[in-house]
């Protein structure tokens, strides 16, 4: 991480310096009023390291949003015990400050407390009760409004302390700040804040060990989700690499079908996709030439002209990819992608000779990728071209052969990020040689193909899809600088 | 998918149905008598209920489960202070007046479900409703008597009492989950026990928390309680549901990978799925656990892959016919597709390993080969002999082929197994 300013740095000072004192008024308070009621120790026993906890482990919820613990815990201290309770257990989170992101850590320890203290400030001088002396008559409605405006000052206390941050030290526009994390957050936090609400009303009826159970059904939302994530992360390595398997098997196009997802997936996010049916998409690209293992190996790797049975063999590789992934149901939309990814616009492709509009989106989306990929590939009988070369040629059949919507698509997404040129790589692993055909059926310059070959480093590929999958959420949903 | 009636009622299935079945016409009957109690309540926790198996998910494992549904049964069997708009009050109802709403809302729950063609199993209804009566009984005698006053006044010790009965409720859970399954799909009693009681460990916990909070938290929120402490569970079964998706995704694109052998022209059509079939009955009845299940049915659908590194097809695809050297190399190169992955090192070992004999003449019995091997070389092995073919003269060859082998080639206790259950199929199918 590079050096912060010296604004930034007397920033945190500061804010540390202020969270320092707010914590020793009220270690002396808490311990005075320990001394005299007895009521202060046992939540900051409790709540401390459900506190730590919230900290070190942050709730990923299903839908890519991180959910951490800590406000609503501190929400449901000042609730149960008052801001000095608050304050002590938001100061406990410096237990999990680790040697990387020393400074971002210690901010956020800082940040809490202060925002605890306020929140419990405003709530005491509201009128609100603490939740030790609730029981006798229940959830008063007088209790709303100090709960609700208290919680309000909590996200606002830890939205302008980030503003501050991220201004000072990153640079970010405080208008963008402002947004992302009072206006996107503004719901979220008033769930947390409920949360903080239930804590408290539980340890109203059973004390801490009542209010800890609320934390399991989280706990194991967080496991499933975690799950999940590695099953699915599971499931890409297994598809990619048995794909590739299969590509190697039949001498042809390593890589290629990598590629091809890559390039469908920047069309289809160029046009605005759904998500879901972009991770269709992705799929259906990685998948739109398994087919091909039902053509002969003779047949693919034949040299000389190709007899109208062969080519005809050929012709069936994309119907035979479709019936190999029917069984996938999620993968419904792609199948029509697969079938039909040789379609042509003018109505002479195969295998249906669809016109138009009657091919069915995926498919022109594939057409077009699978087309570019392999116009940008090295083949034995040339070069790989230029990416600009290949647009150019995209461009000239655009309209007979593909959708012109695609090949602009295309030409823009690759504007905006370049496409990683592919070098010929020796490919460890299966002890195959990789032998080269001459002509390549996806190439749109070669009127009568009959055979495959392709190099690819793929690593780059596999990084770049990674990167794309992984679920990226504003840092700043988690309350905390990271 | 449907069930037949004898897969319904299979094992241990009919004894939970039967006493599922006892509990709630007893409790209809008791409560119709004596007349519902505190009818506001009862309504509010039924409306959950139903919701919750509305809602109903498919877990991971082919496990039907209304975890939201299930955490309301518990909750209304737990709950014992109550603060209705106007006052609070202690709950008076009974055990049978929980197992009549639980009942009630179930049936009222599943009918939409019913309604679409999509009945859970009787099995998995019953489960709930025994189980909230269980806990019911557990808890409201004691409640209902006054007993609580004087044993669990004050602080932790009702919450602590309720997760007891929250935790002896999740054993018995557990074991009626476990026979039912075992009946069902012919593992041994113990191997399912395991397997329940982990599957229970991750949504079981949740449901019981939950279950626990909202009895709690009546005291303080009332009505309130039952809609907010639903929120976190029906996060954690999004969450599941995700999961289990995700499961079934990741075993029908191998299913369809696998058919590489077959539309390449290497294997017989159908033979992969087969042998995975075969093998996933052998190593159930055989009590392997699970996740070992998952990996054996992976293993299976994927045996043949090494075919496809061959120059020429074995004519036919049997393996059976060829050389032991070739075999062995099919194997292992298969496993280095597999080992690619990255993730499936256990399946890789499984396939390396299916060329090994049982035993070689002369030498001590090789305990390194996992046991998903020697079951997919005997299933592989049947399979080449007999194909898809329902002629039971050919089986009872191929079976025949398999014995003769037991001494150095097969697993016996393998053949065993797997002549059980192709002689079980035969029944069926002829």
């Amino acid at each position: 991480m590079q050096p912060l300013r010296r604004s930034a740095q007397l920033y945190v000072m500061t804010v540390v310096l202020v969270a320092a004192t707010v914590f020793g008024a009220a270690l002396i308070t808490a311990v005075e009023q320990n001394a005299h009621q007895g009521q202060t120790l046992i939540p900051v026993l409790v709540l401390a390291p459900i506190f730590i906890a919230s900290v070190a482990l942050p709730t990923r919820l299903a839908t890519g949003v991180m959910l951490t613990a800590n406000m609503p815990v501190l929400i449901a201290a000042y609730l149960i015990g008052g801001w000095q309770v608050a304050v002590l257990v938001a100061a406990t989170g410096a237990v999990w400050i680790r040697s990387e992101r020393f400074t971002q850590q210690v901010f956020n320890t800082a940040m809490w407390t202060i925002a605890a203290a306020a929140g419990g400030l405003v709530y005491q001088v509201l009128g609100g009760q603490e939740a030790t002396s609730w029981g006798d008559d229940g959830l008063s409605p007088d209790l709303l409004i100090p709960v609700l405006v208290s919680i309000a000052c909590v996200l606002l206390a830890n939205a302008l302390l980030m503003l501050g941050i991220l201004r000072l030290a990153e640079g970010l526009g405080a208008l963008s700040v402002w947004r992302s994390m009072v206006v996107t957050s503004a719901v979220p936090y008033l769930a947390y804040g409920t949360f903080g609400l239930l804590m408290a009303v539980l340890w109203s009826v059973g004390d801490g060990f009542a209010a800890a159970l609320v934390l399991i059904p989280l706990l194991v939302a967080r496991w499933a989700f975690a799950q999940y994530a590695e099953q699915r992360q599971a499931y890409e390595a297994t598809i990619r690499s048995l794909v590739q398997a299969v590509e190697t098997k039949d001498h042809y196009t390593r890589g290629h079908s990598e590629r091809v997802s890559r390039a469908s997936v920047m069309i289809a996010r160029m046009l605005g996709m759904r998500d879901d049916r972009v991770e269709a998409l992705r799929y259906a690209g990685i998948l739109h030439d398994v087919g091909k293992l039902g053509v002969p190996t003779r047949v693919l790797q034949k040299t000389g002209p190709l007899s109208d049975l062969e080519y005809a063999a050929i012709q069936l590789h994309p119907v035979r990819g479709t019936e190999m992934v029917r069984g996938i149901t999620f993968l419904e939309e792609a199948y029509a992608g697969i079938l039909h990814h040789h379609e042509r616009l003018d109505g002479r492709g195969y295998p249906s000779g669809l016109k138009g509009e009657e091919i069915p989106e995926f498919a022109r989306v594939i057409a077009v990728a699978d087309a570019f990929d392999s116009m940008t590939s090295t083949r034995s009988y040339r070069g790989a071209r230029q990416v600009p070369e290949a647009l150019a040629e995209l461009q000239v059949c655009a309209g007979t052969q593909f959708d012109p919507e695609m090949v602009r698509a295309l030409v823009q997404a690759l504007e905006r990020a370049p496409w990683r040129t592919v070098q010929p790589a020796d490919i460890g692993g299966a002890d195959v040689e990789l032998s080269a055909g001459p002509y390549d059926h996806d190439d749109p310059t070669v009127q009568r193909p009959s055979g495959h070959d392709e190099h690819a480093a793929t690593e780059a590929a596999r990084a770049e899809a990674s990167e794309e999958r992984m679920i990226h959420k504003d840092a700043l949903q988690r309350g905390g600088w990271v | 998918m449907r069930r037949t009636w004898t897969e319904e009622f299979a094992g241990g299935s009919v004894i939970v149905i039967a006493g599922g079945l006892l509990f709630a016409v007893a409790g209809i009957a008791a409560t119709a008598v004596t007349g519902l109690l505190q009818p506001n309540i009862a309504i509010a926790f039924g409306v959950l209920i139903a919701v919750g198996e509305l809602a109903r998910v498919n877990l991971p494992g082919d496990r039907s489960a209304a975890p939201l549904g299930a955490a309301a049964g518990l909750a209304y069997a737990l709950v014992g202070e109550f603060r209705t708009p106007e006052a609070l009050i202690s709950t008076t109802y009974g055990v049978m007046q929980v197992v009549a709403v639980t009942t009630v809302a179930i049936l009222v729950g599943t009918l939409p479900h019913v309604a679409v063609g999509q009945a859970p199993r009787l099995e998995s209804l019953a489960r709930r409703i025994l189980i909230a009566g269980f806990a019911a009984a557990l808890f409201r005698p004691l409640y209902t008597s006054g007993t609580l006053d004087s044993i669990a006044n004050g602080g932790w010790r009702l919450p602590a009492l309720m997760l007891v009965v929250v935790l002896i409720t999740g054993v018995v859970d557990g074991l009626l989950a476990a026979l039912a399954r075992s009946g069902r799909e012919r593992i041994p009693f113990l191997a399912a026990g395991r397997d329940e009681f982990r599957a229970l460990l991750g949504i079981g916990s949740a449901i019981g928390a939950t279950g626990v909070l909202i009895a709690l938290a009546t005291e303080v929120m009332g009505y309130w309680a039952l809609p907010v402490f639903a929120v976190p569970l029906l996060v954690a079964q999004f969450s599941f549901r995700r999961y289990a998706a995700i499961r079934g995704t990741y075993l029908q694109t191998i299913r369809a990978l696998a058919r590489v052998t077959e539309v390449g022209g290497y294997t017989e059509s159908g033979h992969s799925q087969r042998v995975a079939r075969l093998s996933v009955a052998v190593g159930r009845e055989l009590g392997l656990s699970e996740a070992a299940i998952v990996d054996l049915e992976y293993a299976a659908l994927m045996h043949d892959i090494g075919q496809l590194s061959l120059t020429d097809p074995i004519p036919g695809g049997a393996t059976v016919m060829v050389s032991p050297e070739e075999q062995r190399r099919i194997a292992q190169l298969g496993a280095e597709v597999i080992r690619q992955t990255g993730v499936m090192d256990r399946v890789a070992t499984i396939v390396d390993c299916q060329a090994e004999p049982y035993r070689r003449p002369g030498q001590p019995f090789d305990a390194g080969v996992p046991i998903a091997s020697r079951i997919i070389r005997a299933a592989n092995a049947y399979d080449d002999l007999v194909g898809g073919s329902m002629d039971s003269e050919r089986r009872v060859a191929a079976l025949e082929r398999l014995r003769l082998g037991v001494a150095y080639e097969y697993d016996p206790q393998v053949v065993d197994v797997l002549t059980r259950a192709v002689e079980r199929t035969m029944l069926v199918g002829t």
